[in-house]
């Protein structure tokens, strides 16, 4: 336990005032009910979209335990612990993603995957909390609203990981973690001046982006977004299938097990990145509405903590965490419903795969121990 | 400020996440049944259901045409692993070159055949090995047990089992199969995942069944064929036809070809000659015209009729007799084959009587034994007749006939005088008998006919346990310039037992070389050799006194 803590617990309990029973472990419960429901409506989902493998979903369900036991860890902190020390993590972060051009792994065509210590690891990862929190910790030393200088830094600091996870090359995992540390930025009070110009600079970017930045497939990927007949079977046959999954579903779905498209093979990707679609063609648009209630429900719980949070770092912190939350969802359906291209981003909680799911949920540790610490 | 700030990233947020939603409600629910039959389209699929072509079998249920189910393979090339193509190919026995070569030549297509219609134990051994896009169906191979023995009457059918030659094709409609569909839903490798319904139940096509007796039939081909061997003739046919029913019992044609093996078929051995050539049928038609003539009450069986001095002129023509007969009876006209006779007779009674007496016997009318292209032979009636027309027409020249009409004008003679309708299919609607002659009419004929095997020019058709009856007939082929004297025709028409005939028999051989081509040496030893197994083997009580037996008792 802090020791700050401490002391403001035995100052209350000395000036008198309501007595807060010690409590043996600090927990949000709301919000981790919400995470609990949602890890069993995912491994629900899963169950169907591996098709009925054990395998998968016991798999899964261990890299949860892992998870909540890393929510639990991560909430006992003080906000300052991590406030004074996630610039390692950021430092860490970078070191490793500039070693994996060097003795990184390969797979499908892009070096992301690092072995250090016989365990394999996407350093990308460690970034997506590394970032904003380098960002809130860098904004929050000095006064808000930050000064330009300042946001100027703070913009560095997020293009650092940002080029370097683009060259691996990795567009989707790089832009949100631009936006992680973009969102820290704007929270802590960027001037809207500034964000109109920045705005339009991205809008001038983009074409510069096309032309010199991203890759053939990345730009096949865009062009598949506009016309995915173009390509049937080719670049466009993910999206055309998972299309075709979302669409068959209808109001109430296929039947549990019983999605055509995805239990025969014809959706890609079914229990990672597309199983979305799975789930919109067996349960329909209302086992999407129930999933999406309970994403809003974290993310209005988010927003709470992050509203309520004791000092500007924990605000910045769990504010910028529940938006990057926020995108992945949108990133993640919008690609898979087909108005956004495809990057490899996962359904938080749902999709099947380790990493990610750990990093969310390490995040939510991180917005827990500020909502604990009020 | 802070929380401001929240707000409007949150609405901006919200306006992003009202984005996907509405798309999701769009897909879901509005797109919903175009996106729902396009997955539709994807999984479900309708098989074929097969079902089996009808068989052909003959009058004792014997099967003539057969279909086996095999097993085909192929391929959905789009599918296909081209590194596997060398193992299938040495799986099948095929060249691995050429089986790539094939694949390349249909790589973007959605079909292609492997292998068709294997044994299916075999072609179930390749299929076990799931090689990627390669399947498996039932397809049905005809197989036809007579082989070349009936050939050219049963006919055959394509690769599709489409009928495309003889009965197969003119009852095709009717052995047809009805192929039955079953909606399936497969996955994307085409396997079927589960069964929804069978839309069509598969039927089977119709079996035909045919007057054929099959023994009779090997029996009939195998002597047509040494005949036609022995006398290096160009072709030949039997017909045997059951007389009081006009069932055809056995139709054989030389040339024919093995139905089993199409590979090499001589076009000549595809013509079922017997119901589909008209020829001239020359003095095997002279009993029609004694028929006529006792019909006609102007003469009796014992009349006489000078023909000497063995040859007469007719408008111009000259009608000639082997030799000089002189005075001789009507009996000895049909025993020695008189032209002289035949056309005296004719010239008398008229043309008009004789010409009845033909037309009233099938002779030039339709069969309808229900075999494509037919031949009806063709015997004009003529508001003026030549005696040179009257006189050839008493002979059997000037017009033209089948062997099957043959075999059943006889059978009129043999069945006292009422005629059968020719049938080769069981079980259609055929006109009923008709008597065409008088009950004694036809007896007096068949015992001049008994004559010319006792004592005439058809001996060589003498039977060992049977009486037997019958006419010969030889006749000039028509060549570029008229008649050629170097090609013949060689015909013996006749039945047994004479008194109460069991079968009629048309034999004909065209184009017989060598020193004998009349009808009773090279047409006649037929019948013989026929019929006297043909006669035991139908159960007909020997009726002929046998010396040996006789000194026995």
């Amino acid at each position: 336990m802090h020791q700050s803590d401490f002391s403001r617990q035995l100052n209350d309990r000395l000036s008198g005032a309501p007595v807060v029973r010690q409590r043996l472990i600090k927990v949000d419960w709301l919000l981790m009910f919400l995470i609990a429901m949602l890890c069993g409506y995912g491994l629900f989902i899963l169950y169907s979209a591996s098709g009925q493998s054990f395998f998968h979903v016991s798999r899964q369900a261990v890299r949860m335990a892992v998870g909540f036991a890393g929510i639990l860890v991560l909430a006992q902190f003080d906000p300052r612990t991590y406030k004074r020390w996630g610039w390692l993590g950021y430092i860490a972060g970078v070191v490793l993603l500039a070693m994996v051009p060097f003795m990184g792994i390969s797979v499908n065509g892009s070096q992301r995957w690092i072995e250090l210590a016989g365990f394999r690891f996407q350093p990308s990862e460690i970034m997506k909390l590394g970032t904003p929190l380098m960002i809130a910790a860098f904004l929050t030393r000095k006064e808000l609203p930050p000064s330009f200088m300042n946001i100027f830094g703070a913009l560095v600091l997020v293009a650092i990981p940002t080029l370097l996870i683009q060259q691996q090359p990795d567009l989707g995992t790089s832009l949100l973690i631009a936006a992680s540390g973009i969102f820290v930025i704007y929270l802590a009070g960027m001037s809207w001046w500034l964000i109109a110009g920045f705005a339009g600079l991205a809008a001038a970017a983009m074409p510069i982006m096309w032309l010199f930045v991203m890759r053939e497939y990345q730009k096949q990927r865009v062009l598949t977004l506009f016309n995915p007949e173009s390509d049937p079977l080719g670049s466009g046959w993910n999206i055309i299938q998972s299309m075709t999954a979302i669409g068959s579903g209808g109001l109430d779905g296929k039947g549990y097990m019983l999605g055509t498209q995805s239990q025969l093979d014809f959706l890609p990707e079914s229990r990672t990145d597309f199983i979305f679609a799975v789930l919109a063609e067996e349960l329909g648009l209302t086992g999407v509405v129930i999933l999406m209630i309970l994403y809003l429900l974290i993310v209005l719980r988010g927003f709470y903590i992050a509203v309520h949070g004791r000092d500007s770092f924990g605000r910045l912190l769990a504010g910028a965490l529940t938006l990057t939350f926020f995108i992945y969802v949108f990133v993640n359906i919008g690609m898979v419903s087909g108005i956004l291209p495809v990057v490899g981003v996962p359904l938080p909680m749902v999709s099947y795969g380790g990493t990610a799911m750990v990093t969310l949920m390490l995040g939510f540790g991180l917005m827990m121990s500020v909502s604990n610490h009020r | 400020m802070y929380k401001g700030r929240i707000i409007v990233m949150t609405v901006m947020l919200s306006a992003l996440m009202s984005v996907v939603a509405g798309r999701l409600v769009y897909i879901q629910l509005v797109d919903q049944s175009m996106l729902a039959s396009q997955g539709d389209q994807r999984t479900l699929r309708t098989d074929v259901l097969p079902a089996s072509r009808g068989m052909i079998v003959d009058r004792n249920n014997q099967p003539l045409a057969v279909s086996t189910p095999m097993t085909t393979i192929f391929a959905d090339p789009r599918k296909v692993d081209p590194a596997q193509l060398p193992a299938l190919a040495a799986d099948l026995g095929m060249s691995p070159g050429e089986l790539i070569e094939r694949y390349q030549r249909f790589s973007n297509k959605a079909f292609m055949y492997i292998e068709r219609r294997m044994v299916p134990s075999e072609a179930e051994a390749v299929l076990a090995k799931n090689y990627d896009g390669i399947y498996g169906k039932t397809e049905y191979q005809r197989f036809y047990p007579t082989g070349e023995v009936m050939a050219n009457v049963l006919g055959f059918t394509d690769v599709d089992g489409n009928g495309i030659e003889g009965l197969e094709r003119s009852y095709d409609g009717f052995m047809q199969p009805e192929l039955g569909a079953v909606d399936v839903v497969k996955d994307v490798r085409g396997r079927v995942i589960r069964v929804i319904e069978e839309t069509a139940a598969p039927r089977d096509g119709g079996n035909l069944q045919l007057t054929i007796d099959t023994q009779l039939q090997y029996l009939a081909y195998r002597e047509l064929k040494a005949a036609v061997q022995a006398r290096n003739a160009k072709g030949g046919s039997v017909v045997i036809m059951d007389p009081r029913t006009g069932d055809v019992l056995a139709l054989a044609n030389q040339p024919s070809f093995n139905p089993n093996d199409r590979s090499t078929v001589d076009p000549n051995g595809l013509r079922n000659r017997a119901v589909i050539d008209p020829f001239e049928p020359g003095s095997v038609i002279k009993p029609f015209t004694i028929a006529a003539a006792l019909e006609s009450g102007q003469y009796g069986a014992l009349n006489m009729v000078d023909t000497s001095p063995g040859f007469m002129r007719v408008t111009g023509q000259t009608i000639r007799d082997s030799g000089n007969y002189g005075e001789i009876s009507l009996s000895d006209i049909i025993r020695r084959s008189s032209n002289v006779g035949a056309s005296k007779i004719a010239l008398h009674i008229g043309a008009q009587n004789v010409w009845s007496a033909l037309w009233e016997t099938g002779i030039g009318q339709p069969l309808n034994l229900g075999f494509p292209a037919e031949t009806n032979g063709q015997l004009t009636n003529r508001p003026r007749w030549s005696d040179a027309q009257t006189a050839t027409m008493s002979y059997g020249y000037g017009f033209t006939t089948s062997a099957v009409h043959l075999a059943r004008a006889y059978s009129a003679l043999a069945n006292d005088g009422v005629l059968p309708p020719a049938r080769l299919v069981k079980g259609v609607q055929t006109d009923q008998p008709k008597r065409v002659f008088s009950d004694k009419t036809a007896r007096d004929v068949r015992t001049m006919l008994g004559a010319v095997v006792e004592d005439g020019t058809g001996r060589r058709a003498g039977l060992t346990l049977y009486t037997a009856g019958g006419k010969t007939g030889t006749v000039h082929k028509v060549g570029a310039n008229g008649y050629d004297s170097d090609r013949y025709r060689s015909t013996f028409v006749g039945m047994a037992p004479i008194e109460n005939p069991e079968m009629v028999v048309v034999i004909t051989i065209d184009e017989p070389q060598g020193e004998e081509y009349y009808g009773g040496e090279v047409a006649a030893p037929v019948f013989s050799a026929i019929l006297n197994r043909a006669m035991p083997m139908a159960g007909v009580t020997p009726n002929k006194d046998q010396p040996q037996l006789a000194r026995g008792e």
